[in-house]
């Protein structure tokens, strides 16, 4: 009778009370080792749902986008370099300001989309390289209101985009005209290009085809740390 | 002949730990896979909160906005596409699509009133400005009926089901219904027989697993509820937006709720389990 009771586990209360905690500790180590490997594949893809770092809450009439206009710089004539970093702007907030003086073209520039972001400007695609950094950055409007003169654009015609930490000059390289369904013009490329597009004039009924221009990279002005600093 | 079931006991707290842990893993197995399945297997919980979110309204304020942008570029009136649409018509294509996708049915055709009030519109316009009914005059009306029905389309697709069909992820998660089934069978038997070999201090062991796998289920939960991430979805749209960060929040509420069932009776079966010792040790120091 008595070995049968020293068979049974005898663990001291500190042990007993101790161990639980423990046992929890390690498995929240095993799941966060188990999650590393789904969490560095869908980082990005996380990162492009959830990006709004606003985190505005839904009033009903906006679902919870925060459009906000930013002060930016169009005249800043101080020093400049050709290497920095891009900002990534919050998701409704004014990136940039575009300018292209050929064709009377001065629009504001959100990050985002959607018909309450196009009301107020031109758009920049969140999945498009952010101005200044390299790939393809992609920004279309309405022709009816802020791209109405796009398909005005020549080969060669300067565009100027301003940004709280930069201003980087384009040059129209190709008009293109494309399908709606067509996404190989607004993916991402190896090359550092803006590509601007809108929706084909129409007087009346509505068009799939969207025209527009892509514009190389001719030149990068990042603005000075100071100033960028002494602005925020 | 003392050394032997002392070195029994420690194989035997060790097998025990190694038990617990994989009860813990087994017990958030099936709370999870039963949760996806039930999501993959009915639509009951996506429609609930198109409903609960009102989603039918604010895809039908979102249209009449579209449609009022288009005209200046269309110059078709939005009242020729709203005069055929309202909310409810809205709700039901939107439970619609929902169901049709997840049976794998044909989807009935809701759009025959749009396409005779477009069509009716450009008619009456072709007679007042003498605009000949040639092959361009076919062609645009049908591509305004067809970018109508785009539109309404994007706007009532609230969970992007369209979208998940052309990338194929749609067909990939509704052939996981049944192994998720299975994985949840499996995780609920594994449970069981964990249980059974964890019978002998049933309520310390068996409160551990529950402890934990209740911790893991609450602080994630928590701390996302807490920071407020699901309000930084990037869709802005009404609609989506709503349905989507309701989707996510009543999911993350279950799992909170779960979690803390699972740890309040981990702790009860933990605590409890301790008390008779602490009674007997009493009285046996006494």
């Amino acid at each position: 009778m008595k070995e049968t009771k020293t068979n049974g586990v005898h663990l001291p209360l500190a042990a007993k009370i101790v161990l639980p905690l423990l046992v929890t500790v390690f498995c929240s180590g095993i799941l966060l080792l188990c999650g590393i490997r789904p969490y560095e594949a869908a980082k990005t893809y996380l990162r492009i749902a959830f990006m709004d770092g606003s985190g505005s809450v839904s009033d009903g009439s906006t679902a919870g986008l925060n459009i906000v206009e930013t002060n930016i710089d169009t005249s800043y004539d101080r020093e400049t370099s050709a290497e920095g970093e891009a900002v990534i702007p919050v998701y409704g907030s004014q990136c940039a300001i575009l300018e292209c003086k050929d064709i009377d073209l001065y629009v504001p520039v959100y990050w985002g989309s959607g018909y309450e972001l196009l009301e107020q400007g031109a758009c920049q695609t969140p999945a498009s390289a952010a101005l200044g950094s390299s790939g393809n950055s992609v920004i279309s409007a309405h022709v009816n209101t802020f791209f109405r003169d796009l398909n005005q654009l020549e080969i060669g015609d300067t565009v100027t985009a301003y940004t709280t930490y930069g201003r980087f000059t384009y040059e129209v390289s190709e008009l293109i005209e494309f399908d709606a369904s067509n996404k190989s013009y607004i993916g991402q490329k190896d090359r550092d290009i803006l590509t601007l597009y809108t929706c084909e004039l129409q007087l009346f009924g509505s068009s799939s085809k969207r025209v527009g221009a892509v514009c190389k990279l001719t030149e990068k002005a990042f603005y000075s740390a100071e100033e960028d600093s002494g602005n925020a | 002949m003392r050394k032997t079931p002392s070195k029994m006991t420690a194989g035997q707290l060790v097998l025990r730990l190694v038990l617990s842990i994989l009860l813990t893993f087994s017990l958030l197995g099936t709370v999870s896979s039963v949760i996806s399945g039930i999501l993959l297997s009915s639509p009951n919980m996506m429609t609930a909160q198109i409903k609960k979110q009102d989603a039918a309204e604010k895809a039908y304020n979102t249209l009449q906005n579209k449609f009022n942008l288009a005209y200046n570029s269309t110059a078709v009136p939005a009242e020729v596409y709203m005069d055929t649409i309202t909310p409810e018509l809205l709700e039901n294509i939107m439970r619609g699509l929902l169901e049709t996708s997840y049976a794998e049915t044909e989807q009935t055709d809701w759009y025959a009133p749009l396409r005779k009030a477009v069509t009716a519109y450009f008619e009456q316009y072709a007679e007042e400005n003498d605009i000949a009914k040639d092959d361009t005059y076919t062609q645009k009306l049908e591509e305004t009926i067809d970018h109508a029905i785009d539109i309404v389309q994007d706007a009532v697709d609230v969970y992007h089901i369209r979208t998940m069909e052309d990338a194929g992820i749609w067909n990939k998660l509704m052939r996981l219904q049944m192994p998720i089934w299975f994985l949840a069978a499996a995780c609920a038997v594994l449970s069981v027989l964990l249980v059974f070999f964890l019978r002998k201090n049933f309520c310390y062991w068996v409160g551990i697993s529950a402890f934990a796998c209740g911790i893991l289920m609450t602080v994630p939960s928590a701390a996302i509820l807490g920071t407020g991430i699901i309000s930084h979805f990037t869709l802005k749209e009404p609609a989506v937006y709503a349905v989507y960060t309701g989707m996510m929040t009543q999911l993350v509420q279950i799992m909170l709720m779960l979690g803390i069932i699972f740890t309040a009776a981990g702790l009860v079966m933990w605590i409890g389990s301790l008390i008779p010792n602490k009674t007997k040790a009493a009285g046996s120091d006494a």
